[in-house]
């Protein structure tokens, strides 16, 4: 993480964990009275997306540390449970929603932990199977060498049997947690794409062989395994690249350490396409063939969405026929057309994930 | 410059016409055709005259250039003068020839433009004073007066096309980031298809998306056959040039959108047709609800629309409505169109 400013909130200064993180960056540090100081600077660039990437806050979380997953209504939600521990990312993807879902974006990262501990021991004490994650509104592993969230949520999910922790990210910043003792209640997840993609559209993050060797040290390390395909980019010829990840993660990992890979063409809010022209000139990424969809996001033509989905999901189901897949907002209809089923056939996606999950990291109804 | 050293400050004189020479970094008029001016100074005379400043040798001409050419025109050997009192620099000079313009009567966009530079050039930073231009007559934000000035950067044609209101304000600003080629031929485009700002801003976005993806050029998209078919033709109605262009571009930015289109055209073509009776697909075929809309305006009307809708859900090609190969989710039917 290459960051030029550090904004402490004034009140959280004389914390352990903004001294350490401030010891640790030992760059140019600043108390604010609040957050919007911290926005004037940042609306000030001539960039403020670019430059909310190298500045960051560290402040308290306020409100709710877990919600549930944004999801948009005529679509399929996974179910997912969000842990806000931070918002946005210091990696530059030219398709990433965050540049367009903070107003203004700025890297944040959440350091009232006690709060954060005791939400969370609530939402174990639930009768149910549950799935959180880090990685919706930032990567998860933007933080390690900065903070120590990830280990301390690895201990936390270590010690109970019916949630399950996600780590996604595009790192391969892995290493510090191989040798926790996780217990398999925590999923290394990566975001995945084609190389070319990788190459244009991400800048800074890992390469697809990078990654994919960081999961396959962290399978060899009994840590499970996932792997996302969000955003799917649909352009004349893109298609090949995706299968040949797909190929290369079954060199990498065995099937059975895998517990689900999503499937979620790109969308975006109409708000993001004027960011990425902007940002990415050059770049023909909003010029798919978009369609406004039922949730007022853009999205591509209906039967080119399915077409990636039923092409990817073959070549994935001919290597791990039992691996849980699945599609990441999408409605019964592409469902059915791309992967020959509804959800609700299934118990639903919910359902689908949750079972994943007792059957891959064993949880316990 | 405060309200203290007025710089508008005049002194009449007559001096010989050949004495004067044109400043034309002050022009701001873009009117060349001084006939009339011409007919109406022979007839009642010059009613305000030119404003000159003294220079090297002869005076400078900083405003009333159609009125000098006018004048020259009518073959007058003397010409009535305004001459600041005191000695202006170039800045105030700028001022003068803004306000003199602005104040006096509407600015198109071009002379807007070439006020706004004008004040630009000649202040010490390169920005305008906001302060400045208002009291010159400029008005608008200090975004809109640097995106306006920089249309004097357009090639001549497309300024003229700015100026012939061809060209929109927010078509202008994009043609002024453009390599001058591509500018031109858009500009000649818009000109033949005389429409308003809305369909410029559809057309030029989709001419650049339709680049961008195909990695071309605007040009080249102008350039390829049935697109320069429709707006090379001199002679055709320019509102079906429009439809005839803005169809086919959406053709080429949607190609699979638009056969979906065609081919739900195609099987209602099939079906039994009726009217009062209209079935609509979902939009851009996104959800999966049909809407049919029954339109009547008597009980007698409405049964005969039943029996005819009877007729439609029994066609045997109804039910392809809801199938993949008729919704575009066969594997052939995803072939580029």
């Amino acid at each position: 993480m290459k960051l030029n400013r550090l904004f402490i909130d004034r009140e959280l200064v004389a914390r352990a964990e903004a001294n350490r993180i401030a010891q640790r960056l030992g760059i140019p540090t600043q108390e604010v009275n609040s957050a919007g100081e911290v926005f004037e600077t940042v609306m000030a660039a001539s960039d403020p997306v670019a430059a909310g990437k190298r500045m960051l806050y560290l402040t308290a979380n306020r409100g709710a540390f877990v919600r549930d997953c944004p999801g948009t209504s005529h679509y399929t939600c996974c179910g997912y449970r969000i842990l806000h521990v931070g918002a946005y990312c210091s990696m530059d993807c030219a398709y990433c929603i965050l540049q367009a879902y903070f107003h203004p974006p700025v890297l944040t990262f959440f350091i009232n932990t006690e709060d954060f501990v005791a939400q969370i021991e609530k939402e174990f004490n639930k009768d149910k199977i549950q799935r959180f994650g880090t990685g919706e509104f930032t990567d998860s592993l933007i933080w390690e060498g900065l903070s120590s969230v990830n280990e301390e949520l690895v201990r936390l999910f270590s010690g109970q049997d019916r949630c399950v922790l996600e780590l996604k990210t595009k790192t391969t910043a892995v290493e510090r947690l191989l040798s926790l003792p996780h217990r398999r209640r925590t999923i290394l997840a990566w975001s995945l794409s084609s190389r070319e993609m990788v190459s244009r559209c991400e800048r800074g993050t890992a390469a697809i062989e990078a990654r994919l060797a960081a999961a396959a040290r962290a399978a060899a390390q009994g840590y499970p395994v996932a792997f996302h395909f969000d955003p799917i980019v649909i352009e004349d010829r893109s298609l090949p690249g995706y299968l040949e990840t797909i190929e290369r993660i079954f060199a990498a990992v065995e099937p059975a350490n895998i517990v689900w890979i999503s499937l979620g063409a790109l969308r975006f809010m109409p708000a993001l396409k004027a960011v990425i022209e902007n940002r990415f000139p050059g770049l023909p990424l909003a010029c798919g063939e978009f369609i406004t969809g039922l949730d007022g996001k853009l999205r591509y033509f209906k039967p080119l969405r399915i077409r990636a989905y039923r092409r990817m999901a073959q070549a994935i189901r001919r290597r791990a026929p039992e691996v849980c897949l699945y599609l990441c907002m999408e409605d019964d209809e592409v469902w059915r057309e791309a992967l020959g089923f509804v959800p609700a056939e299934r118990g639903g996606l919910v359902a689908m994930l949750d079972e994943a999950a007792v059957r891959v990291c064993g949880l316990k109804r | 410059m405060g309200s203290e050293t007025p710089i508008a400050a005049v002194a009449s004189a007559r001096v010989p016409i050949e004495a004067i020479e044109e400043d034309g970094r002050f022009r701001i008029s873009t009117g060349n055709d001084v006939a009339d001016l011409a007919a109406s100074i022979d007839r009642i005379g010059l009613l305000h005259p030119p404003l000159v400043v003294r220079g090297k040798d002869r005076l400078r001409l900083i405003s009333g250039f159609r009125r000098f050419a006018a004048c020259r025109a009518l073959n007058w050997r003397e010409l009535p003068v305004r001459v600041p009192e005191k000695e202006p620099s170039l800045r105030e000079c700028a001022l003068l020839a803004v306000a003199e313009n602005a104040w006096s009567r509407p600015l198109n966009l071009i002379e807007q433009a070439r006020a706004a530079s004008l004040l630009a050039s000649f202040s010490p930073d390169g920005r305008i004073d906001l302060e400045e231009a208002r009291a010159a007559g400029l008005r608008g934000s200090g975004e809109f007066l640097k995106r306006i000035a920089a249309l004097c950067g357009t090639p001549q044609a497309v300024q003229e096309a700015i100026v012939d209101e061809s060209v929109c304000f927010w078509t202008a600003c994009e043609l002024a980031d453009m390599p001058a080629p591509e500018a031109e031929m858009l500009a000649e485009v818009f000109r033949r298809l005389k429409t308003g700002l809305n369909v410029q801003r559809e057309i030029l976005t989709r001419l650049r998306e339709i680049a961008l993806r195909e990695g071309s050029s605007i040009a080249q998209v102008l350039e390829s056959p049935a697109i320069r078919k429709i707006w090379d033709d001199r002679d055709g109605d320019p509102n079906q040039k429009t439809r005839a262009l803005r169809s086919l571009l959406r053709q080429r930015r949607y190609p699979f959108l638009s056969a979906a289109e065609d081919r739900f055209r195609a099987l209602l073509r099939e079906l039994p047709a009726a009217a009062g009776l209209r079935l609509q697909p979902p939009r851009d075929f996104e959800g999966t609800r049909f809407s049919l809309q029954l339109e009547f305006e008597s009980p007698q009307e409405a049964l005969s629309l039943r029996e005819k809708l009877d007729c439609l859900l029994g066609h045997p090609r109804f039910r392809d409505l809801f199938e993949g190969k008729s919704r575009g989710y066969e594997e052939d039917a995803l072939s580029r169109p």
